[in-house]
């Protein structure tokens, strides 16, 4: 930074301009404060999440990616995820995922378009892959959305949940092929109640045997994560008690 | 010649504005209709598990006779209860007549010990939390309901196209209903 101050100092001086002597240095200690600042909240970001995902007894990744199973995980032009943090999310009961920051990046020309922050947790329910073929709840979207849309409407349907409360909060959609009595059971009344009241918003996707559950947003604080994290075990714990349920139910 | 372009232009919003809100309306009570039909799945469901419930009792408190026809009884008013004021009525009965069911595992350590009882009672617990959810979610779009006929310009179509209030429900059981008493 000295060497570069110095260095444009006497540029400008042998040019004789008193605009780089005095303009020169000053962008120079400016450029290096900011790249420290970048360094250092980059630093800082890093040690949060692999103390955050030590403490959760998960494995911590800086950078990672997903197969895109779900309409989010195959989102945008280009995707990746920051943070990633994996490994069995404790709780009831115990499952395998993750949690991290997923980065959605449009790309026009080659160049960045936009670039979006989404906050995701995903949960590994293998055994859902048969009677859920595509269950995606959206946080309902505005005039100025904070993120792209994803869902295609050529290849789901939307549905109605009986809510009013949780119709102005959300959009639900299904595959296709999903049979819509079997989506509808998923949403119990009390997870729709209990959707509807969330203070996070948080909207799910389920297809794949694999269930995302994100939030429009990134959340970098250890409170706000692990709250995402219980409403993934809470979606999680939903959803494997309907595949139960429906293993235990005499076939019709 | 402006002047009733303009007359017409208003009335052409206007009645677009009357289309709009007409078909708000529905969509509010179907909604209403809805969330009703998911209170009576879920009352449904704790109405079939009722005769199970007796049966297992019954294995191990035989001649506790008077309960369980009680709860018989208020079984069978609560399907045959049709209007929501009457549902409640005869659910807040079935919910009195299962708390005494509860009351009676506590003095037949065999019953409450039995598998099957554990397994019924937990499933009750389930859908009476489901009962809750679906009555919230009732209770939410009846108010929802009631507020947009009542409030003005909605009223104006809510009146003249018959849109009446719709009444809330709730399982009250006099004992919940009842203030505690506190002695220091």
């Amino acid at each position: 930074m000295v060497l570069g101050a110095a260095g444009t100092f006497v540029y400008g001086a042998s040019q004789r301009s008193l605009a780089i002597m005095a303009g020169g240095p000053a962008v120079v200690v400016l450029a290096a404060v900011i790249a420290c600042w970048v360094l250092a909240d980059r630093g800082a970001a890093t040690r949060f999440y692999r103390h955050y995902a030590q403490s959760l007894g998960l494995v911590y990744w800086p950078r990672s990616s997903l197969p895109a199973l779900t309409p989010l995980l195959g989102a945008a032009d280009r995707r990746w995820i920051e943070h990633w943090m994996q490994g069995a999310l404790s709780g009831e009961p115990e499952i395998g995922g993750g949690i991290g920051q997923l980065v959605l990046e449009e790309r026009e020309d080659d160049k960045r378009k936009a670039r979006y922050r989404l906050t995701i947790c995903v949960a590994d329910l293998e055994a859902s892959i048969r009677r859920f073929h595509g269950v995606f709840l959206r946080p309902r979207r505005g005039l100025i959305a904070p993120v792209p849309n994803w869902i295609r409407r050529g290849t789901t349907r939307a549905i109605q949940v009986e809510s009013t409360a949780f119709s102005e909060r959300y959009e639900l959609f299904v595959a296709d092929d999903q049979d819509e009595v079997v989506a509808r059971q998923l949403l119990s009344p009390s997870l729709v109640v209990w959707l509807a009241e969330h203070p996070l918003v948080p909207g799910f996707e389920l297809r794949a045997g694999m269930l995302v559950v994100y939030v429009d947003r990134s959340l970098s604080d250890e409170g706000n994560l692990t709250y995402l994290l219980d409403a993934t075990r809470r979606i999680a714990a939903r959803v494997l008690g309907e595949v139960a349920d429906a293993a235990a139910r005499p076939a019709a | 010649m402006t002047a009733m372009y303009v007359v017409i232009g208003v009335l052409v919003l206007v009645a677009l504005w009357a289309v709009l809100a007409y078909n708000a309306l529905v969509s509010t009570r179907n909604k209403v209709d809805e969330a009703w039909s998911g209170v009576d799945v879920q009352l449904k469901r704790r109405h079939d598990l009722v005769p199970n419930l007796v049966e297992t009792v019954k294995g191990y408190a035989a001649h506790e006779r008077s309960t369980l026809e009680a709860v018989t009884e208020a079984r069978g008013a609560a399907e045959a209860a049709g209007e929501p004021h009457a549902v409640e009525r005869a659910e807040a009965r079935l919910t009195s007549a299962l708390g005494a069911v509860n009351a009676l595992a506590e003095a037949y350590p065999e019953l409450r010990a039995s598998e099957n009882f554990q397994r019924l009672q937990a499933e009750l617990a389930e859908i009476e939390d489901e009962i809750q959810a679906s009555r919230r979610i009732y209770n939410a779009n009846v108010q929802a309901y009631n507020t947009r006929i009542q409030v003005f310009p909605t009223l104006l179509i809510a009146g003249p196209m018959s849109f009446s209030p719709r009444e809330f429900f709730e399982i009250e059981v006099a004992a919940e209903r009842a203030v505690p008493q506190v002695a220091f």
